[in-house]
């Protein structure tokens, strides 16, 4: 909640702590709306809100231009470590539970994984993988959002967008399931430097519970969320989540 | 799994990032607070650390803005239990004693500000800071320095009707005198 609310019964009280919030956008719209009208009537408090507002001005015109020392990154070897156990850990929970057979491929993860945490600083921001693994819709705006965003801000550059969808996220891409469909298909036509890949295992997960599904045209699939975003981590590509995303749109 | 602790890699790495950009942010609230580059600077590498050494435990990225400042806030608190032990943060008294420069009538408005809110006590700096430079609302701030929302908003209105005064008699404004209203975005 981003809002102070005024919880008394009674009419607001035009009290400074309350101009104050008003200043700050942090009251509900009732009470705003009763201290415009109470400005219009009233010079005394149009002169205390623009006080309170100089007072803000006067803040950030101080510390504007402030500016650190350029200084490294500080190190912290323990997070890795500590990460880098923690991955170790898991990895090895799994192989003692489903065997042998499947060490060797967990390995190669885990490789790749160790990989990626090694080189955190690699990545091209003119190609930017956006991962998207839940089936709320509006992680499916937010993608279709960025994706097109980014290329429109992008227009005329070798830029490159791939939406890399598993689990929950394949429905996105789904003929009569997405409630994107024409926006994902418009996308497709419009940006030939736009790519859309649904996981084969949540593809395969679905045929065993009987649905087929149906992918909109020029989606592609036939490899697994893991294997692509491994893929194009190692090539350098930009990983994105789809809850990380709000906030750049 | 192996899915879920790739993504746990990469939005370790995505934090890594974000927590290194923030440092001008830091850097910026670190100085309204303590008034001193050099300390800022420590207060703000300090806290930097902590967060690297720490992201793994963060389990809301969306919260990861107010968690660097409740970090950086625990540095600033712990720093004045060192150096300043004695200081009594929320009872001293803005302005009465402010520094030779202060009398300066030309002074730059930055330098000016600044020395206004040196003046502040350090609780009302703390609330200030990130009300008006971070933009954090009353229930966040209150959440970063763990003190009630109702204390937030007494402060700011501490700080603020103090920074009025200082400000607007070096100006040589006169009180009470009628302002048009501007509106602001």
């Amino acid at each position: 909640m981003n809002t102070w609310t005024n919880t008394g019964n009674q009419p607001a009280e035009l009290n400074e702590l309350t101009l104050n919030a008003y200043v700050d956008g942090q009251l509900d719209p009732e009470l705003e709306r009763s201290i415009l009208s109470a400005m219009d009537q009233d010079p005394g408090i149009r002169e205390q809100v623009c006080q309170l507002r100089r007072a803000k001005d006067w803040m950030r015109t101080g510390f504007a231009d402030v500016q650190p020392e350029d200084r490294p990154l500080p190190a912290c070897r323990k997070h890795w470590s500590r990460l880098q156990t923690g991955i170790a850990a898991s990895i090895m929970a799994l192989a003692i539970g489903v065997g042998g057979g499947l060490l060797g491929y967990v390995c190669a993860e885990r490789q790749a994984a160790t990989h990626l945490a090694a080189y955190p600083g690699h990545e091209d921001p003119d190609k930017v993988l956006l991962h998207l693994s839940d089936a709320e819709p509006e992680h499916f705006q937010a993608v279709l959002d960025y994706a097109e965003h980014f290329l429109q801000e992008n227009q005329g550059r070798n830029v490159q967008v791939e939406v890399i969808a598993n689990a929950g996220g394949v429905n996105l891409v789904r003929t009569g399931v997405s409630p994107y469909e024409d926006r994902v298909r418009a996308l497709s036509e419009k940006y030939s430097n736009l790519k859309f890949v649904a996981c084969m295992n949540a593809l395969r997960n679905l045929r065993r519970e009987g649905i087929e599904p149906v992918l909109i045209d020029d989606v592609h699939s036939g490899t697994t969320a893991v294997d692509q975003v491994v893929k194009r981590l190692r090539e350098g590509w930009t990983y994105r989540k789809v809850d990380n995303l709000s906030g750049d749109i | 799994m192996v899915m879920s602790i790739l993504t746990r890699v990469c939005t370790t790495a995505s934090i890594r990032k974000n927590i290194a950009s923030s440092r001008s942010r830091l850097f910026r609230v670190a100085l309204a607070w303590c008034g001193d580059r050099m300390v800022a600077d420590d207060l703000v590498q300090e806290a930097m650390t902590l967060a690297l050494q720490k992201s793994h435990q963060l389990r809301e990225k969306e919260r990861l803005n107010a968690w660097l400042y409740s970090i950086l806030n625990n540095c600033w608190k712990q720093h004045l239990r060192r150096y300043r032990p004695h200081e009594n943060l929320d009872e001293q008294q803005p302005g009465e004693e402010p520094g030779p420069d202060y009398r300066v009538g030309q002074m730059e408005v930055v330098t000016r500000v600044r020395t206004a809110v040196a003046g502040l006590p350090v609780e009302q700096r703390r609330v200030l800071a990130l009300v008006d430079l971070e933009g954090f609302a009353y229930c966040e701030v209150a959440s970063i320095l763990e003190i009630p929302i109702g204390t937030v908003m007494s402060r700011l209105y501490r700080a603020r009707k103090a920074l009025i005064k200082l400000l607007d008699n070096q100006t040589g404004e006169t009180p009470g005198a009628a302002v048009p209203l501007q509106r602001v975005k």
